[in-house]
């Protein structure tokens, strides 16, 4: 489940042009290979998705939006089964580091 | 401390290799005769200021070739052939082998597009004991710039953990290089993982491969050597 989430955030994150991944029927996990046009694949227990420098994912907002449009194209495709959890994990996740809308109030005029 | 050691060559689409896949493994089959075959998706979509266009999903299957006494394994699909090293090979083996696969290729007559060297080394601390069992500091094993955040934005610690990258023009083609400190998932403590990828996008002659292969080798050593501080040469010439 966790490498689901990884996956949407990273591929919404770093992919540039065609990305290469492999799915294994049986474990239901996706395995990222390669994740830009410009790069040279590694195997997939090297991939730098599992090497995070922080200790969260911190989603900005415009790849918020960049990362639902990824799950619905690849849900539409019938090609990611994202199952319930995951989604709800995914959705945790941005709701949780996303940065918090500030109101802001017009300055009064000072008065003596 | 050598990850992996990886060179591809990509091209435009070849259909038959997909049909015809067996002709390419009865060339590889004295050093590579193991065969396993993936099932893949190319997922493609893009974003920019166009409005993005519905993702186009094209499936199709990997063949590996595995070699025998090592983890070592070759890779063709309709756009790519690789080689992947998990273990530290000399730099000919590696052109030797690459030149094999090429050869096998050939009969499909591949119009190259790109073409890509990458070294990834993990260097782990406790790892690296030279003569006693102290751990060895990190600005002894790594030079000055590898061992300090860039533009000096923190301290090394063993909580302090960063990945830089920079992509510069490397006559023919770019060199990527990334590296910092970083934690691997389910470990303890940090690693320097130092990620050099050298690469040329465009046409590449198939007969001036080993050529490249040994100018992006020269280079990836270049700066394997600008990282190694006098402890890790030190260890590396201890080892037999």
């Amino acid at each position: 489940m966790s490498l689901d989430a990884a996956f949407v955030t990273y591929l919404s994150e770093a992919t540039m042009g065609p990305s290469r991944f492999t799915r294994s029927p049986q474990i239901r996990t996706i395995i990222v290979a390669s994740i830009a046009t410009s790069e040279t694949p590694l195997p997939e227990e090297l991939s730098p998705v599992r090497e995070i420098p922080t200790q969260g994912p911190v989603v900005r907002r415009d790849i918020a939006s960049s990362t639902k449009a990824v799950v619905n194209q690849l849900r539409s495709a019938g090609l990611l089964q994202v199952r319930e959890e995951a989604e709800v994990m995914v959705s945790k996740l941005m709701a949780d580091n996303l940065p918090k809308a500030t109101m802001s109030r017009p300055l009064k005029p000072r008065t003596k | 401390m050598l990850a992996t050691v990886v060179v591809q060559l990509r091209f435009h689409p070849i259909l038959k290799t997909g049909e015809h896949y067996a002709d390419f493994q009865e060339r590889l089959r004295p050093r590579f005769p193991g065969y396993e075959a993936l099932e893949t998706q190319m997922f493609e979509m893009s974003f920019g200021p166009q409005p993005s266009p519905a993702g186009v999903v094209r499936s199709e299957r990997v063949h590996r070739f595995l070699a025998v006494d090592e983890p070592t394994i070759a890779a063709l699909n309709t756009t790519s052939v690789s080689i992947e090293y998990a273990a530290h090979k000399e730099r000919a083996t590696i052109i030797e082998d690459f030149a094999l696969v090429l050869d096998a290729l050939r009969a499909y007559g591949p119009v190259p597009i790109r073409l890509g060297l990458r070294y990834v080394n993990i260097i782990e601390q406790h790892r690296l004991v030279v003569h006693s069992s102290d751990e060895i500091p990190w600005s002894e094993l790594l030079t000055p710039a590898f061992a300090t955040v860039p533009a000096g934005l923190a301290t090394i610690d063993s909580s302090t953990n960063y990945l830089a990258e920079v992509t510069a023009p490397r006559d023919p083609g770019k060199m990527t290089v990334k590296y910092g400190f970083l934690v691997a998932r389910g470990a303890k403590n940090q690693h320097f993982r130092l990620d050099t990828d050298r690469f040329v996008e465009g046409p590449v002659e198939i007969d001036a491969v080993p050529a490249l292969l040994e100018r992006f080798s020269d280079d990836i050593f270049q700066v394997f050597m600008m990282a190694a501080g006098p402890k890790l040469i030190e260890w590396m010439e201890a080892v037999p």
